[in-house]
């Protein structure tokens, strides 16, 4: 904790070797964060870069008070909002299938699905249903917020949120499914 | 189905919560390289200030040295000036006792150069007190070789006469240096005459010829004998033979003040009754005398300009830092039109040498710019109340809506044609330089202008989902107390007279700094006014 501290001390004075020490302690989480927020790898890259960099720019007003991850970690997820404002947003269409998926436990799924494949489905999601999805389950947002946030009305963050869910669960379920029948087959 | 959602996002909490992935090496470089670059950005704003005072610094240094040159320019001329009259003093009785003249009433030419500088002194007081400086030496008498009267047999007496008689008066400071041929003044009312005494053109500048008070000096070839008919006052030093002086039109200070050498007629009279007596007189100018030529270049370096120009502006629109969609430049800039944009004022020239001129004064701009219609939403003000925000290039504003339950963060309300109303008042710092064509002048000039912010205003009409439209008017948030702007352009006087001149103006005034600095956007305004004027010389 100590060390956090004088790292950060050492950060308001622009001291490039802290920077780099602090980076390199929180880049692994930071750039998870990130990975939620955009499609591919390079978008996620970019957020996180622009992140550090207000975090550096901005470190003077961290006031000790609360959790110094959970403050850099708002950081990359309002750079993340704005790189998503900053993009004309394409209303996107998703067919979901509403046919009945049986239910199975977290665990199974864990079991069979590794964690890049369930980051791959969110990946996957389009911007806007990606974005209410994260705030929502990840950083624990209400529908208000996020409608603040994004700009767009209440009634538009939960029907987003719903298809989100939707197709994240037809995508699990299909996971599951081609899962199943790769070990029939061996 | 409910317990599946939860399940989902519990699933997706639970796998990615946690998870942790490396990017590129690149990423580090580029903020490492980025960082650099802010470093370098904040010591320039860090400087900022300090960069203020030097520019003041440099303008009022230029201003100075600009001042000073014009000085040592005007003084090269005087001293230059002042060279070629006593050099036109100096051979102006060689030639005549050359030429064998001798006579008393010497009619050869003088060229006297009178400058006067400064006070309007009285120089009658000078003159008062003329016996003591002569007697200390301040006359200096050119003899102009020998006058010899032989009328009176017996009598060899040789009556000086003073073609140019100098008196290097240094009565007082600011006082008159050449009593008669040269007068220079120092003071405020700095007027500078170029007085050209040609002598043998008339013969009537002083009517008034009264021999009450005289001043004889007697001459012997080798010894001058200077005898002063102290009378109370002495009043002039007369030279015979500057007896016509042409003028033109003498200042009425000159007339006042100024003493000349006079021929007095009844000093011929005199001097043929009595030889070897030669008179001084003091003789009013005379009012109607039309034979002393002055050149004067003198005028007041001010002048005033009152102008109107009709500008077209162009807005320059970045984002910093929006929060919402609806405060993005895109989104902000798509809905503005500049509806009018004007400047008028009074700007006063000062005018340094003959090439260029400074410009001051006070500028009053006014910019209306119309908005189209558009959905506002609610947002935390600044005091942390839920209140419609309106956002426009300039700023922002919160528009208070009366509904029985007060707006939720995220709501949006429809607001119509809106308006909104900037005003400055500008005090601009121009330097020009000046191209002379006949009655035309050609101005090429550049300069900076300070803005202070004196209105600024929205004006909308919001119309609820229910109940009748508001009216709303509301001050524009977000903008600077005061911006700069660089300003270029060409200036063409027309001189309609010696007091008027017309004046148009085709300037470009470019922003220096933003307009604004709390918004979501910042703001340059550039424009381009066609500026007439009336220039006054005053």
């Amino acid at each position: 904790m100590e060390q956090l501290e004088q790292l950060i001390e050492g950060c308001i004075i622009g001291n490039r070797q802290s920077q780099n020490r602090l980076y390199a302690v929180l880049m692994p989480k930071m750039f998870g964060v990130c990975l939620r927020y955009s499609k591919t790898r390079e978008e996620a890259e970019e957020i996180l870069q622009e992140g550090f960099i207000r975090v550096f720019e901005y470190m003077h007003q961290y006031n000790f008070a609360g959790s110094f991850e959970g403050w850099v970690r708002k950081i990359m997820v309002n750079c993340a909002l704005q790189k998503y404002r900053s993009k004309k947003q394409m209303h996107a269409v998703v067919n979901i299938d509403s046919t009945a998926v049986e239910p199975v436990s977290n665990e199974e799924i864990l079991s069979r699905i590794g964690t890049k494949e369930l980051l791959q489905m969110v990946q996957q999601l389009s911007p806007a249903y990606r974005m209410v999805f994260n705030l929502y389950v990840f950083e624990g947002m209400k529908h208000r917020e996020i409608a603040e946030h994004l700009g767009i009305s209440e009634g538009t963050s939960k029907s987003n949120l719903s298809d989100a869910r939707a197709f994240l669960q037809r995508a699990v379920h299909k996971s599951i499914q081609s899962a199943k029948q790769n070990l029939n087959e061996v | 189905m409910n317990k599946d959602l939860h399940n989902i996002d519990d699933l997706f909490r639970k796998a990615l919560e946690e998870n942790q992935e490396l990017p590129s090496a690149s990423v580090w470089d580029n903020i490492d390289k980025t960082l650099d670059k802010k470093k370098v950005v904040s010591i320039s704003k860090k400087y900022n200030k300090l960069k203020w005072v030097a520019a003041v610094l440099l303008l009022f240094s230029l201003g100075m040295a600009m001042y000073t040159l014009h000085i040592r320019k005007q003084n090269r001329e005087l001293v230059k000036q002042n060279r070629e009259g006593k050099n036109i003093l100096k051979q102006k009785p060689q030639n005549e006792s050359s030429s064998g003249d001798s006579s008393m009433s010497n009619t050869a030419n003088a060229n006297v150069q009178v400058y006067v500088n400064g006070h309007n002194n009285n120089l009658q007081k000078q003159i008062q007190h003329a016996d003591t400086e002569i007697a200390n030496n301040k006359i200096t008498t050119t003899e102009n070789k020998a006058l010899t009267n032989k009328k009176d047999a017996g009598e060899k007496e040789v009556v000086t006469n003073k073609n140019n008689n100098i008196i290097s008066s240094s009565l007082s400071e600011g006082e008159s240096n050449a009593l008669l041929n040269r007068k220079k003044l120092t003071g405020k009312n700095t007027a500078r005459v170029q007085m050209n005494i040609e002598a043998g053109t008339t013969d009537s500048l002083y009517p008034n010829d009264k021999t009450d008070k005289q001043f004889a000096v007697s001459y012997n070839k080798n010894n001058i004998d200077r005898t002063h008919a102290v009378d109370n006052s002495f009043h002039d030093i007369i030279t015979d033979r500057q007896r016509n002086i042409e003028t033109t039109s003498l200042s009425p200070e000159l007339k006042n003040d100024l003493l000349l050498p006079i021929q007095n007629p009844a000093y011929q009279n005199n001097n043929k009754k009595s030889s070897g007596e030669m008179v001084f007189k003091k003789k009013p100018f005379s009012s109607n005398s039309k034979s002393i030529k002055i050149k004067s270049d003198s005028g007041s370096p001010v002048s005033a300009t009152v102008f109107f120009s009709p500008d077209i502006v162009s807005t320059q629109v970045r984002d910093d830092h929006p929060r919402f969609r609806e405060e993005e430049r895109n989104a902000i800039e798509r809905d503005e039109r500049i509806k009018f944009s004007s400047t008028f004022g009074v700007l006063v020239n000062y005018n340094i040498g003959k090439s260029w001129k400074l410009e001051s004064g006070l500028t009053y701009s006014s910019r209306k710019t119309d908005i189209q219609p558009k959905t506002i939403y609610a947002r935390p003000d600044n005091d942390g109340n839920i209140n419609y925000r309106f956002n426009c290039s300039a700023g922002y504003s919160y528009v208070t809506v009366k509904s029985p339950t007060p707006p939720a963060s995220g709501d949006s309300i429809n607001a119509l044609a809106s308006t909104n109303n900037l005003q400055y008042i500008g005090l601009p710092f121009y330097a020009k330089y000046i191209f002379i064509a006949g009655r035309f002048s050609i101005l090429p000039g550049a300069g900076v202008s300070f803005n202070f912010l004196t209105k600024g205003q929205i004006e909308t009409t919001i119309a609820p989902t229910s109940g009748s439209k508001i009216q709303s008017t509301d001050k524009i948030q977000g903008l600077k107390p005061m911006y700069l702007n660089g300003a270029a352009g060409v200036e063409l006087q027309y001189n309609l007279n010696k007091t008027f001149s017309l004046s148009f103006e085709p300037a470009f005034r470019f922003a220096i700094s933003s307009i604004n600095k709390d918004a979501s956007v910042k703001t340059n305004l550039n424009s381009f006014g066609l500026s007439t004027g009336i220039v006054l010389k005053l």
